[in-house]
Parts: structure tokens; C-alpha cells; sequence
């Protein structure tokens, strides 16, 4: 009796590692927790005039997505149909446009439609490098108090509305 | 539209990004760019994760890089530095995390893992020995 549970332990030892690396496997998420869960926003780039400055501010008084977006990134223009479905919905977006030529970012909204409730520009990546953007697409959920709440990297999909965002929507009764 | 012809794009695309921020770094003393170099092997590359920022050429690092040694430039501490990134990109922007509550187990496994090898030999040993104890002498010694 001693003599099997001596030879089986290996066998079970085994086992369990097998399971515990399949386990690992099935998490396919790969992408970093934010630092900045909870806290306040860091700063965002200058908005191009007053107009846009009191656009953003009363934006900012309610719950809103951030989205950092470049018109040479895929991977945004593949999350793009739901931005444009959320800003149907009265969804406010602050599209921060990442390291991206103006003319180039122009084209790709008047080609694509612009989901947008107001544009930034952070053509350096600085901006961006506080808010702890390491590639695009990625999108915060901002509460009106302007703390992030949720940080999504990579294509907003059904899931982050689902289960994210619309959650919180609700909560916040808009 | 050829794979090839979307990769060149998709290349082009990347270069104009880089240009576009190619912002001027500032020039720094001998020591300050000691400092700098010694920093960037410390900062993990986000986008590769299994490369330094020193010895990426992504644009992000490439970013992180000017970072550094702006702030170097600036006169901020290298731990200034560090901690301006992990409140940004958190622990995992550290190639050595610091020890706390959530990489406690990162840093210990290793010697509970030793530890618990070291209780089994021991126990293994212990049984093994009267047994054994013919064979191992006729071995010279040498399994020993």
C-alpha cells in the first residue's frame, strides 16, 4: 500500500502540472493591468480651441470612453463599427489620436465615419505614455468624476460592452 | 491586395509613426548617459515583454528611451524614473519587481520549491539507508 502511493506520487505530481499548465494555457489574455485603475486621468492633450475645450469638459462630466486610435492602425479600424454603434447610442467617445499625421487621421474618418464626440492629438506619444498606452487601440471608461474604471487594451469587442460597459452605463443612469 | 503589398503599407505605416515622434532627445553628459543605458536594461520593453527597452527597436521603447533621458536631462532621480514608470506601466515594467503582497509568490516559489525537494530527499534518504546500505559501500562511495 505504501509501496504504490510511493511510485503513484510522481505520477500524480505530474498530473497536476499538466493541469495547472492547461489551466494556464486557457488565459489567453495576455494583456498588463492598468496601475491606473481608480485613479484620477492623467492629463490629455490640448484640445484644438474653446470650442473643442468645452466640448471635452462637458463630456467629462459624465461617464465617457477614451479610445487612442492612429488611421495606421488595424486593429482600430476593426474595432471601429462598434465605436460607431456606441456613439449611435449617445455614447460620448474622446478619440485620442496617436502619434498620427493630422491629414492622414482626417481621411481615415471621412472615409471610415467619425464615432467621435471629440478629437485630441498626441502626435509624440507622450500623452499617451502617462495614461500607459503600449499600443493601439486601447480604451479607458471614465466616470464623472474622471476616474478610470475599466481599461481595455486591444479592439473594444462584445464582451467589453457587455460585460464593461454597459453595466456601468446603466449604473450611472444614462 | 498581395500580402506583400499590405506588409509594405502596414511598414510604412510604422516609419511615419516613428517620424512623427521623433521628437529631439536632449544631450546628456558622459554620466548621464551611463545613467540612461543602465535604466533602459532595467524597463521592460511592453510591446516585445521579453526584451529590454535598451535592446528594443519599437517604437514604444524607442519613446520610453527619449523618456528616460529627458527626465535624466531634467534632473529627476533614477528611482524618480522607475517609479514614474511602474505608476504608469506597473510592476511588470520592472525586469526586478519589487517585493510585495502580489509578486511574493514569484520571488518565494523558488525556495518553498527547494525547500519542499529538500524535505522529500530527506525523508527518501532516510528510508533508503539501512536498505541500501551494502550497495552504497561496494560503490566506492562515488553515488554518495
Amino acid at each position: 500500500m505504501r509501496r504504490i502511493l510511493v511510485v503513484s506520487a510522481p505520477l500524480i505530481l505530474l498530473a497536476g502540472l499538466v493541469v495547472l499548465l492547461y489551466v494556464g494555457m486557457q488565459d489567453r489574455d495576455d494583456s498588463l493591468p492598468s496601475p491606473l485603475i481608480g485613479k484620477p486621468t492623467p492629463a490629455l492633450p490640448e484640445p484644438d480651441g474653446a470650442e473643442v475645450a468645452d466640448r471635452l469638459a462637458e463630456v467629462r462630466e459624465g461617464i465617457h470612453l477614451v479610445n487612442f486610435w492612429a488611421s495606421w492602425c488595424q486593429p482600430c479600424l476593426a474595432e471601429h463599427p462598434r465605436l460607431m454603434a456606441l456613439a449611435r447610442d449617445g455614447v460620448p467617445i474622446v478619440g485620442v489620436n496617436y502619434k498620427d499625421a493630422p491629414e492622414a487621421a482626417q481621411r481615415w474618418l471621412a472615409r471610415h465615419g467619425d464615432p467621435f464626440t471629440v478629437i485630441l492629438r498626441d502626435p509624440a506619444g507622450t500623452h499617451s505614455i502617462n495614461w500607459g498606452v503600449y499600443g493601439v487601440p486601447e480604451t479607458y471608461i471614465v466616470d464623472g468624476a474622471g476616474n478610470i474604471v475599466y481599461k481595455q487594451v486591444g479592439v473594444v469587442d462584445a464582451e467589453f460592452e457587455r460585460e464593461e460597459l454597459l453595466p456601468r452605463l446603466n449604473g450611472a443612469g444614462s | 491586395m498581395s500580402v506583400q503589398l499590405i506588409r509594405l503599407l502596414w511598414g510604412a505605416a510604422l516609419m511615419l509613426g516613428a517620424t512623427v515622434a521623433g521628437a529631439q532627445a536632449p544631450e546628456l553628459t558622459a554620466e548621464q548617459e551611463q545613467r540612461a543605458k543602465a535604466l533602459a536594461t532595467e524597463l521592460r520593453c511592453l510591446v516585445c515583454q521579453n526584451q529590454s527597452i535598451a535592446e528594443s527597436n519599437a517604437p514604444l521603447a524607442q519613446d520610453l528611451k527619449r523618456q528616460v533621458r529627458q527626465q535624466i536631462a531634467a534632473g529627476r532621480t533614477d528611482d524618480d524614473i522607475r517609479a514614474y514608470m511602474r505608476e504608469r506601466y506597473g510592476d511588470f515594467v520592472l525586469y526586478k519587481p519589487p517585493v510585495n503582497a502580489t509578486t511574493g509568490l514569484l520571488w518565494f516559489s523558488p525556495v518553498i520549491l527547494l525547500l519542499v525537494a529538500a524535505l522529500l530527499l530527506r525523508t527518501r534518504l532516510r528510508r533508503a539507508r539501512p536498505e541500501d546500505a551494502d550497495e552504497i559501500d561496494e560503490t566506492d562511495g562515488s553515488e554518495r
